[in-house]
């Protein structure tokens, strides 16, 4: 009887030790975990705040729990990319739990476009244009008036390139580069390099495994026409076709637009202006699609096309860098990531 | 000659209380470990239920992490909707040892915007028009096999793909020329 219960009692004594201990333990992990979850959250929550920051370094941010430091700014290419340093915490039952990582933000528009046209299409570019390359708005490095991965034709009636400023007319008696029949340096034309979807070129997204579509979830609506654009907004995207109205103005130099046109023709009237980048894109091999900019209408920046366009097809473009630039430093259009290797849980 | 015969050993009473205090032993020793099967298993049931919860409020945090790619996905994430994780009755079979169990999957979670720098719940006087991430609540609830309902509640946070970018990007800053 005696030996029975020495062993009994010692037994259920271990037992309930030995329970006791794991649920003790199970509550601290189970803390940990859920104080990990909340950390988490508290560096995507800052991520936020410092993507969209509207100063630099950005102000204290929103939990008392996180800490920024090292602000630094580095210019890569004319593009900007600013580093921070993320510090947060949270107490647990044992301590506190803390979470270490080196951000960097730097533009969702990875290419400033390095022409007036940039065609990425493999058959030769149809219609006629005029292009301006005026020198207040010239690129830093180079000149280039269009930059195409198709041979360009200038035998064609009614294409010219012009180093100067668009006058309403298309026309260019002080400073012409190409005219037709003659194609000068400025026509950057047969390059493999742009051979590459508009996407690809303009946000990298070959390296998300997505393509240009994937932007319409940023526009506030995706539109089905021109007629009643918000004049501020930095990106529209539009399936279908787009005729902007006389006089209609897109995006300003300080706050351009990204307008994007699926499968659409493009037409822009009399004194309508777009300042910005435009893309006509052509999505799952649809037609090529009109672009016809009337003689006093321009646009202030840049045209990407994926298609040859229409042999009626006028493209009407005058080169502004600043444009582009604010285009690419735009607020809104900026992203942020971790460094990878220096996230330290 | 006369002697007494003695009787040697244990009378019935004794031997009815012995083994009375022995079957009360055995039942206390084997309600005891009863008991401790019982606990241990529902010690079981919770860790999986832990584990569960932080695989998938990881998977759930995921969505929009791989770029633009995953925007759409984004976008549509919702309460007791993703297309990483499938929301209900999720089965876990731990080996032999434990039976299997049967978990209740489910979320709410909500779009986050920023105002005034700041990320807050509401929409309408947004700065950013999209959403700039998600958040909420994944929870795992199940009947632990002591018969007691219990729960794992998890954080959940998703960032919109342009807070969580690929930063081999900045390698492509206007680096494309002709």
């Amino acid at each position: 009887m005696l030996l029975l219960l020495l062993i009994v009692v010692p037994a259920g004594a271990t037992l309930t030790v030995m329970l006791s201990g794991s649920a003790t333990q199970f509550l601290l992990r189970k803390n940990a975990v859920v104080t990990r979850a909340d950390l988490a959250g508290d560096v995507i929550q800052a991520q936020a705040e410092i993507n969209y920051a509207a100063s630099w370094p950005p102000a204290l941010l929103s939990g008392a729990n996180m800490v920024l430091s090292q602000p630094g700014v580095q210019t890569v290419r004319h593009a900007t990319v600013r580093n921070i340093i993320l510090d947060v915490s949270r107490a647990v039952d044992n301590g506190m739990l803390s979470s270490r990582v080196e951000l960097t933000k730097f533009p969702f528009l990875l290419s400033i476009p390095a022409a007036p046209v940039v065609y990425n299409g493999s058959t030769p570019l149809l219609g006629t244009f005029a292009l301006y390359l005026p020198p207040a708005g010239s690129h830093p490095d180079f000149v280039y008036s269009l930059w195409s991965a198709a041979s360009v034709d200038m035998s064609v009636n009614g294409r010219m390139t012009c180093a100067d400023s668009f006058t309403g007319q298309d026309l260019c008696p002080a400073s012409p580069l190409s005219n037709t029949p003659f194609k000068s340096a400025d026509i950057k034309d047969a390059d493999n390099k742009i051979a590459i979807p508009p996407g690809d070129y303009l946000f990298g997204l070959d390296l998300d495994n997505a393509d240009l579509t994937t932007i319409a979830l940023l526009s506030r609506n995706i539109y089905t026409d021109c007629q009643t654009l918000p004049a501020s907004d930095v990106i529209v995207y539009v399936k279908g076709d787009c005729t902007l109205s006389g006089n209609k103005i897109l995006g300003n130099t300080a706050s351009p637009v990204l307008l994007i046109v699926e499968n659409g023709h493009i037409k822009m009237e009399d004194d309508a202006v777009v300042n910005g980048v435009v893309v006509s894109y052509r999505n799952n091999s649809g037609f090529s699609r009109k672009i016809q900019i009337s003689d006093s209408a321009i646009i202030n920046g840049s045209l990407l096309l994926n298609h040859p366009a229409t042999a009626d097809s006028h493209l009407r473009v005058a080169y502004h860098y600043t444009i582009l630039q604010n285009l690419q430093h735009h607020p809104l259009l900026q992203q942020t990531g971790i460094v990878p290797g220096t996230a330290h849980p | 000659m006369t002697g007494q015969l003695t009787m040697k050993g244990f009378i019935q009473t004794e031997l009815l209380v012995a083994f009375i205090l022995l079957t009360g032993s055995l039942t206390a020793c084997l309600m005891t470990m009863q008991s401790s099967i019982s606990a241990a298993l529902a010690l079981h049931d919770a860790n999986q239920g832990l584990l569960l919860a932080q695989t998938l409020g990881k998977q759930l945090s995921d969505t929009g992490r791989n770029g633009t790619g995953e925007m759409t996905d984004f976008f549509t994430q919702g309460n007791n909707l993703s297309a990483n994780v499938v929301s209900g009755t999720h089965t876990v079979n731990s080996g032999p040892v434990a039976p299997a169990m049967q978990f209740t999957v489910s979320w709410q979670i909500q779009p986050r915007y920023i105002h005034s720098g700041n990320v807050t719940g509401t929409a309408a006087t947004a700065d950013v028009p999209w959403p700039v991430l998600k958040s909420g609540t994944l929870s795992v609830n199940w009947t632990s096999h002591d018969g007691i309902q219990a729960s794992s509640p998890v954080t959940v946070s998703s960032p919109h793909p342009l807070i969580s970018a690929d930063v081999r990007k900045i390698s492509r800053l206007n680096a494309l020329t002709p």
